[in-house]
C-alpha cells in the first residue's frame, strides 16, 4: 500500500534548517524519504545535522538569508544536481521581545527581513517554472505562529510580522494554483526550541508558569510542528492551500 | 555613560518623568512599576549597555544602584 505520508524522492528546501523547528524539520522530513537542500547560517550545526540524516541525495548551504540575491543560483544548483523541487519550508525565523515604547523603525526591518521577506523571496524563486515540476507541482510550508492570531504583551513586531505570513499564505496560494503550487503555513504556540528558551528569560518565571497552564497539552516540541509539515507537504494534503494550520495543544480553545 | 544620564534615560525609557528617582530609589516600589517595566528595562540595557539581562536577573534588583551594579560598574564613567 502506498504510504500518502511519504516524502519519498521529494527534493525540499528547509531554510533555517540548523536548530529548532526547521532541525527537527529536517530530521523527520528526511526520515520521510525526502532529499533535503538545508539552508541556515551556522555551517557547524549544519554539517552535524547533515551527518545524522538518512543517506539521500541531501545537501546545506550556509547562507545568511538577508542575502535575497544569493537566492537564485542557490536554488539552481540544487535543483542540477537533484531535479525539480517539491516542496519548501520557510523555517528561518527570528524573535523580538521588546516592548511598543521601546520600539526602533530598524527592529521592523530585522525582524521581518528574516520572517517574512526572506521566505517570500525565496518562495518566488522556487515558483519558478524551470525549478517546478508542471505536473507534480510542488507544496510550501510557512512556519508562522500563534502570535499571527493571539496577542502576547512585548510581541507587537513579532506579531505583526507572523500576521503578516499568515495573511501573505493565501494570496500566494491564489497566485500559484494555477502551477499546482499549493501554500499554507503552520501556525505553532510555545514550541521548546532554544529561540523560546532565551525569549522566557525575558519574562518573569511565574508568567512562564501561566503561559504552560494556559496549554491543556503543554507546549509544543519541534517534531510536532515538523509532523504537521510533513503532512503538509506530502501528498496527503493535496487539496489542502491557503490555510493556518493551528498547533497549539488547546491554547487557543478557551 | 554617567549615572546622572542613566537615570535621565531610564526614567524616560519607563515613563517616570514625574518621579524623583536617585541611585537609592527602589524601582519596585514606584507606582507603575510591573511586568511591563521588566520588559522595558531588558530592551534598554540591550539598547544602551549590549547586555542581554534576564528576567530572573531582573527580579534580583531593588534600587537603581543594584540595576547599575546588575549592569556592571564598568559601564560607568563616575
Amino acid at each position: 500500500m502506498i504510504n500518502p505520508f511519504s516524502l519519498q524522492g521529494k527534493n525540499i528546501v528547509i531554510t533555517g534548517a540548523s536548530s529548532g523547528i526547521g532541525r527537527s524539520a529536517s530530521l523527520v522530513c528526511a526520515g520521510a524519504g525526502a532529499n533535503l537542500f538545508m539552508i541556515a547560517r551556522n555551517q557547524e550545526r549544519l554539517e552535524e545535522i547533515f551527518k545524522n540524516l538518512p543517506p539521500l541525495n541531501h545537501t546545506y548551504l550556509s547562507l545568511d538569508l538577508v542575502n535575497y540575491d544569493l537566492y537564485e543560483a542557490a536554488i539552481n544548483n540544487f535543483v542540477s544536481r537533484n531535479g525539480k523541487i517539491d516542496g519548501f519550508i520557510h523555517a528561518a525565523g527570528v524573535l523580538s521581545t521588546v516592548p511598543l515604547t521601546m520600539i526602533k523603525p530598524e527592529l521592523f526591518e530585522t525582524v521581518f527581513a528574516i520572517n517574512v521577506t526572506a521566505g517570500f523571496e525565496m518562495a518566488k524563486v522556487i515558483a519558478k517554472k524551470k525549478f517546478i515540476d508542471p505536473e507534480k507541482g510542488a507544496s510550501f510550508v510557512f512556519i508562522s505562529s500563534i502570535r499571527a492570531f493571539y496577542g502576547l504583551e512585548g510581541s507587537v513586531i513579532y506579531s505583526a510580522s507572523k500576521g503578516a505570513v499568515s495573511s501573505g499564505v493565501r494570496s500566494m496560494a491564489l497566485e500559484l494554483a494555477p502551477r499546482k503550487i499549493r501554500v499554507n503555513a503552520v501556525a505553532p504556540s510555545i514550541v521548546r526550541t532554544e529561540m523560546i528558551d532565551s525569549f522566557f528569560s525575558t519574562i518573569p518565571e511565574e508568567s512562564v508558569q501561566k503561559m504552560a497552564e494556559a496549554h491543556p497539552l503543554g507546549f509544543g516540541m519541534p517534531e510536532d510542528v515538523a509532523n504537521a509539515c510533513v503532512y503538509l507537504l506530502s501528498d496527503a494534503g493535496r487539496w489542502i492551500t491557503g490555510t493556518n494550520l493551528v498547533l497549539d495543544g488547546g491554547y487557543s480553545v478557551k | 555613560m554617567y549615572t546622572q544620564d542613566f537615570i535621565d534615560k531610564l526614567k524616560e525609557a519607563l515613563e517616570f518623568e514625574e518621579v524623583e528617582i536617585t541611585e537609592s530609589t527602589n524601582l519596585k516600589q514606584i507606582e507603575g512599576y510591573d511586568s511591563m517595566s521588566v520588559m522595558t528595562i531588558i530592551a534598554f540595557v540591550d539598547e544602551n549597555f549590549s547586555k542581554k539581562l534576564t528576567a530572573q536577573q531582573l527580579a534580583s534588583i531593588t534600587t537603581v544602584k543594584s540595576l547599575k551594579d546588575l549592569i556592571g560598574l564598568d559601564s560607568f564613567s563616575d
